[in-house]
């Protein structure tokens, strides 16, 4: 199809790698961009947001308890059971959250990727071995394992970044696993290996790079995933400890209240749906300018 | 097809097996047990509790000694119901969670799938959209921020709906919608792009070309290549409404499962935890088993890969 | 009265880099019972003009113009009327069998379906008229084929499967696009047969369309040359072949590899064993065996990709290696360049034997011996700039020389294979297939290695492409005294390069010989059956040949027929065939592995 064929230039100057032919089909697609910018403000909401309050977010007040949003009693999203300014607990448990979604993420991006690369590159039997695990894997009820582990072992903050991070690699293996074995077979990787490039080179120069795009699609789609699983966790009882919260703890909060104080729910919730959406949003959007058949 | 299911199943046996000794390894390890969170108990008492119970033994007899047990279906009594074993108490919450799961699998499947192809067949056009707004909307509100909303406006506000317990129908219909929607949400994503890529399929062109009517298309040339993904993703989509369940059950106050697992987790009730994870992990290998031979069915060329 | 009549079609699609014209302004007529073949390079507009017509354009297309048909305008023809005319009225099939019959559901089913959606008949009639059509398309056993899915059948008989399918209704006309570009060329041969009597017995008007002048030559009555969406040129086909007017036409004519034109390869001064040069890669009694899953789930079998081969290259000659699929060609490419494990056999590459060594050791070995694949694209990072890809094998061989020579080097060598040299920081995407390809040559030959393995180098090019390169190819080797492995299933292509030739079959050689002796006096069956095969782009010609049609289909590799490989193909096969593998001897400067060489020649005359 001449459709949009390439053009015959022979002039010099910057190519056009394929990463800027991405970059420019994405910035196209509207959902995508403002879903991004959004998520932008929102990191910067939470993170300079309760500097400009002049509530703690744990400072209880017991002459406040559950007051209806305000702006000129000066709370904004009202406040809570306890009487905390529900503004400033918001927006650090965006913090929290945000924080678990992108480290969360980043776990289960290292043990994910380089379990699905070896298992993709080396191939026969440790790629059998290794695959047969993760099927196995898959079929169990994850979440289990991860409340069982909270519960036991205390809710230390670090420990449900690893939790998390463990129950999240499985989908970034199998992909990365499915991409590497078909990177090998491409006949560039072949042209590196009959030119006797050594195999450490072929990873670095051929493998990798390929891989970037699908990875960074899934990482994208990674992040909502791992705050939702978190917020799980954290509506179960099982996430963050007091005085730290999250959305997800909020919502835990919030849901107790939902008759008589509805808005305790109502902020956290929106401000967590609208992250996950637009971190949805974006994730479509790249894997649809990175690879256009998956519309 | 009868060698397939019998590799399958074979497969199955370690998965179980491994599901087991992790489980029963993990809880055992973690610190405290099923007798130091009440009042504080007099050290031969403690004894006594945990010499009756066999929690004094070697930890490799104790788990031996459990999967003979799981052999005879017995799960062990519970610590925390002193009077009831976890078989009982599962059989008493079992249907219950059956019942709930069951309905949210079916729906999410067939309002999902549904949802799925009227989107990929009116692409780009209002249809489409509408359906890919509600399934984003289903994947990135998770299901206890949705229980609550639920409640609030059918239950509170409207009236129309009772908010839970255990009942007819009625009151199976808002933690079934809660506990479908994210389902019915991905699987409409996923039909959706499934069905899209396989009308692309030069297969279908040739059905076109050969004049076949629209609706014979779809139903019998592009349905089963569509589905296959659709079926892959169902071990999974169990998997999600089980865990799911824990969070619903407790907010409509259905005397399921799930309420047992976070109970007993919080009370170090090692058996039912045992026994709650066992026993879905055990339901969930069936269903996958199930599953492998439906997709197996579907595909013809499987058995020769 | 012609059966369709176009006028001035024009097919547009709606792009985000704007709008694409394919066709523009197409008038052209069909007479009833005629062959009007269509032939274009790929992007020629052909296809979208046949599709349009039968309103299967994809959603961004517009169409504009008539086409009358049976009193009435295709164009204008709302879904449901043309649903009554497409199957029905007119038929198409199209290129890849492989995937234009639906893997899930079996032969029967969705021939069944095509029948019933058209007229009404019991599941009973139906599904006789089937097997009675594909009995017609000589299929063997058809029952039993009937109850069979598709990936069970061999490529051609999907073909004749989809044959099949299009006639069930007695449609007036048959569009075949490209209907055997993906088959082998002896498959080819039989599904041309086939096309030639549907065109006899049923008196179906075809429209063919085809890259493949060869093809159009045997098969059409009228011809139209297409190019960048338009007419360039119609008329009968000795007309367009023999007056031909259009400048395009006759480049395309000029630009065609012919398998009776001169060859631009000089013969041989002699073979390699008379001047005593040492050969730079030879392979003896080499196999390649995979294991693959057995049918039944359990356990392995062993496919045979190459059982027993060998072959010698000499310095600056160029060895044509030919076969259809599954014939071990590219297998043992492969594995002459170490990318596959050798399962037997030895290979030595500049007189040390590198069978068993290490990938370490083999390194600098590899500087003399590069390679060339078939798709040109495919063949590049997409992620590394030009200049990066033919700069890999001077780092990986001398990381001594400074960037700035090893850019000068390549620059030169981008000059030298006809591009600017100024392409360095652009992708791979941002160039044309024959671009692409120039970019894989410069890529193998920087390092200035004395032998090229070409896998298929041109196969995936258009026509007048696939000229430019092979005559790249040809300078090239000269100036830098290459010797060529070169390995394709075009015999018209090999025969301009090659001063050898190797004939494979089904992981085993069938026949070596000099260039002018296996084209002009080929002697195993397979060879002359596979030189038969070919159409040649000359109408008379193609008319008048006496064709050896192979029949049935290419056995499995994993269960190989005993003894002589072929013989379950070949017409001269005895009963020592089957019991006796002919092992390769020679007969006058020729090596033949057939028992009956002799004969058979005597036969001849």
């Amino acid at each position: 199809m001449s459709a949009g064929a390439a053009s015959v230039l022979a002039d010099e100057g910057g190519g056009r790698g394929l990463w800027a032919d991405a970059w420019r089909k994405l910035k196209r697609n509207r959902a995508a961009v403002v879903g991004a910018w959004i998520i932008g403000l929102m990191a910067v909401l939470v993170i300079v947001g309760p500097w400009f309050s002049s509530h703690a977010f744990d400072f209880t007040d017991f002459g406040s308890i559950s007051l209806p949003p305000s702006f000129e009693a000066g709370h904004p999203f009202g406040t809570d059971t306890l009487g905390r300014d529900l503004f400033v607990r918001t927006l650090y448990g965006g913090r929290i959250s945000l924080l678990v979604g992108i480290v969360g993420t980043a776990v289960s991006l290292v043990i994910g990727v380089a379990y699905g690369a070896i298992a993709g590159y080396f191939g026969g039997r440790l790629d059998a071995l290794l695959m047969r695990i993760v099927d196995i894997l898959y079929a169990l009820p994850f979440m289990f394992f991860v409340i069982l582990l909270m519960v036991f072992f205390g809710r230390n903050i670090l420990l449900i970044f690893v939790a998390i991070g463990a129950v999240n690699w499985l989908d970034m293996a199998r992909i990365v696993r499915g991409q590497t074995l078909s990177l090998k077979c491409r006949e560039f990787v072949e042209a590196a290996e009959a030119q006797g490039v050594g195999a450490f080179a072929i990873i670095r120069r051929h493998v990798v790079p390929n891989l970037l795009g699908v990875v960074a699609v899934y990482v994208t789609l990674m992040i909502p995933q791992v705050i939702l699983i978190e917020s799980f966790l954290s509506f179960l009882g099982l996430g963050v400890q007091e005085p730290m919260t999250s959305w997800g703890a909020l919502v835990h909060d919030g849901a107790a209240e939902l008759e008589s104080a509805p808005w305790i729910l109502i902020f956290p919730a929106a401000f967590l749906a609208i992250t996950l959406f637009c971190f949805n949003f974006v994730g479509d959007g790249m894997r649809d300018a990175l690879d256009p058949k998956d519309r | 097809m009868l060698r397939y299911s019998l590799r399958r199943l074979l497969g199955a046996i370690p998965t179980l097996f491994l599901l087991t000794a992790f489980t029963f390894f993990m809880i055992r390890a973690a610190p405290g047990g099923p007798f130091s969170r009440e009042r504080q108990l007099l050290p031969e008492i403690e004894a006594n509790l945990n010499a009756a119970y066999h929690l004094d033994e070697p930890l490799y007899m104790q788990f031996g000694r459990y999967l003979g047990g799981l052999l005879r279906f017995d799960f062990g009594p519970s610590f925390q119901y002193r009077d009831y074993t976890v078989t009982e108490l599962i059989k008493t919450g079992f249907p219950v969670s059956l019942k709930l799961g069951g309905a949210a699998m079916l729906v999410a499947l067939v309002i999902g799938v549904a949802a799925g192809c009227i989107a990929a067949l009116r692409q780009n056009r209002a249809a489409d959209h509408g359906v890919m707004a509600v399934a984003m909307t289903g994947i990135s509100i998770p299901n206890f921020v949705m229980a609550p909303l639920l409640i609030l406006v059918f239950a509170v506000y409207l009236r129309w709906l009772p908010a839970g317990g255990l009942g007819g129908l009625r009151t199976m219909v808002l933690p079934v919608t809660a506990l479908a929607l994210p389902q019915i949400a991905y699987l409409a994503r996923l039909t959706r792009g499934s069905m899209i890529e396989v009308l692309r399929s030069n297969f279908i062109r040739t059905a076109k070309a050969q004049g076949l009517p629209t609706w014979q298309i779809v139903v019998r040339h592009a349905l089963r290549p569509v589905l296959l993904p659709v079926v892959s993703y169902l071990g999974p989509a169990a998997a999600a409404v089980i865990t799911g369940s824990v969070v619903i059950e407790q907010i409509f106050s259905v005397p399921g499962i799930g309420r047992f697992f976070v109970t007993g987790a919080l009370n170090r009730d090692y058996t039912l935890v045992m026994g709650v994870v066992v026993f879905y992990g055990a339901l969930i290998i069936a269903f996958n088993f199930v599953v492998d031979l439906a997709y197996a069915w579907l595909d013809p060329r499987v058995k020769y890969k | 009265m012609p059966v369709l009549a176009v006028e001035s079609l024009n097919v547009r699609f709606a792009t985000q880099d704007g709008e694409v014209h394919a066709v523009r302004d197409l008038t052209f007529a069909l007479h009833a019972g005629e062959t009007l073949g269509i032939v274009g390079e790929s992007g020629s507009g052909k296809t979208q003009s046949l599709l349009a017509l039968l309103g299967l354009l994809a959603a961004n297309g517009r169409v504009s113009g008539t086409a009358l048909f049976d009193g009435r305008d295709l164009l204008k023809l709302r879904e449901r009327e043309l649903r009554g005319v497409r199957g029905r009225k007119i038929s198409m099939i199209f290129q890849d069998p492989m995937t234009s019959l639906n893997p899930y559901l079996t032969i029967e089913s969705q021939l069944v379906q095509v029948v019933r959606a058209h007229e009404r008949v019991s599941r009973k009639a139906a599904r006789a008229r089937c097997i009675e059509m594909l009995e017609a398309v000589a299929i063997p056993e058809a029952a039993a084929r009937f109850k069979r899915y598709p990936h069970e059948l061999s490529g051609g008989m999907r073909q004749r499967v989809m044959i099949a399918a299009s006639l069930l209704l007695g449609p007036q006309i048959l569009i075949a696009d490209e209907p055997t570009t993906a088959l082998d060329v002896t498959v080819q041969a039989q599904i041309l047969e086939l096309m030639k009597e549907v065109k006899r017995r049923f008196g179906t008007a075809i429209i063919l369309i085809t890259h493949d002048l060869g093809v159009i030559a045997g098969l059409a009555d009228r011809v139209l040359v297409m190019h960048g969406g338009e007419l360039k040129e119609q008329g009968t086909v000795e007309d367009i072949f023999y007056r031909p007017r259009h400048e395009y036409t006759r480049a395309l004519l000029a630009a065609v590899p012919r398998l009776d034109a001169a060859p631009r390869t000089p013969r041989a001064a002699a073979s390699s064993g008379a001047t005593g040069a040492a050969p730079l890669v030879e392979v003896r009694d080499l196999a390649v065996h995979f294991a693959v899953p057995a049918a039944n789930g359990w356990g392995t079998r062993t496919l045979k990709a190459v059982d027993g081969v060998g072959l010698t290259l000499a310095p600056g000659e160029t060895l044509g290696v030919v076969g259809e699929s599954g014939s071990g060609k590219s297998t043992l490419a492969r594995a002459v360049l170490k990318l596959v494990p050798v399962t037997a056999g030895r290979v030595s590459v500049l007189g040390t034997d590198v069978t068993e060594l290490r990938a370490a050791r083999v390194r600098p070995l590899k500087r003399n011996i590069q390679v060339i694949f078939q798709d040109p694209l495919a063949s590049l990072n997409p992620r590394m700039n030009v200049g990066d890809i033919v700069s890999e094998p001077l780092w990986t061989h001398q990381p001594e020389l400074s960037p700035g020579a090893t850019r000068a080097k390549v620059v030169e060598m981008l000059r030298r294979v006809g591009l600017t040299g100024r392409e360095l920081n652009r992708y791979p995407h941002e160039f044309s297939g024959g671009q692409c390809q120039r970019i894989g040559i410069a890529r193998a030959l920087v390092l200035e290695p004395k032998v090229v393995v070409c896998d298929e180098p041109v196969s995936a090019l258009d026509v007048s492409i696939q000229a430019q390169i092979v005559k790249l190819l040809i300078e090239l080797r000269a100036e830098f005294g290459l010797a060529l492995i070169f390995i394709a299933h075009d015999l018209a292509v090999v025969r301009q390069i090659s001063h050898r030739v190797l004939v494979m079959y089904l992981g085993r050689v069938m026949e070596v010989a000099s260039r002018d002796a296996l084209y002009e006096q080929p002697l195993h069956p397979y060879t002359r059956a596979l030189l038969s095969a070919v159409p040649l782009p000359d109408p008379r010609a193609e008319r008048a040949r006496a064709r050896e049609i192979l029949s049935g289909d290419l056995p499995s590799p994993i269960t190989p027929p005993s003894g002589c490989r072929f013989r379950t193909r070949c017409r001269y096969a005895v009963e020592r065939c089957a019991s006796e593998t002919p092992a390769l001897r020679r007969f006058g400067e020729t090596l033949v592995a057939c028992h009956r060489v002799e004969e058979l020649a005597n036969i001849r005359g």
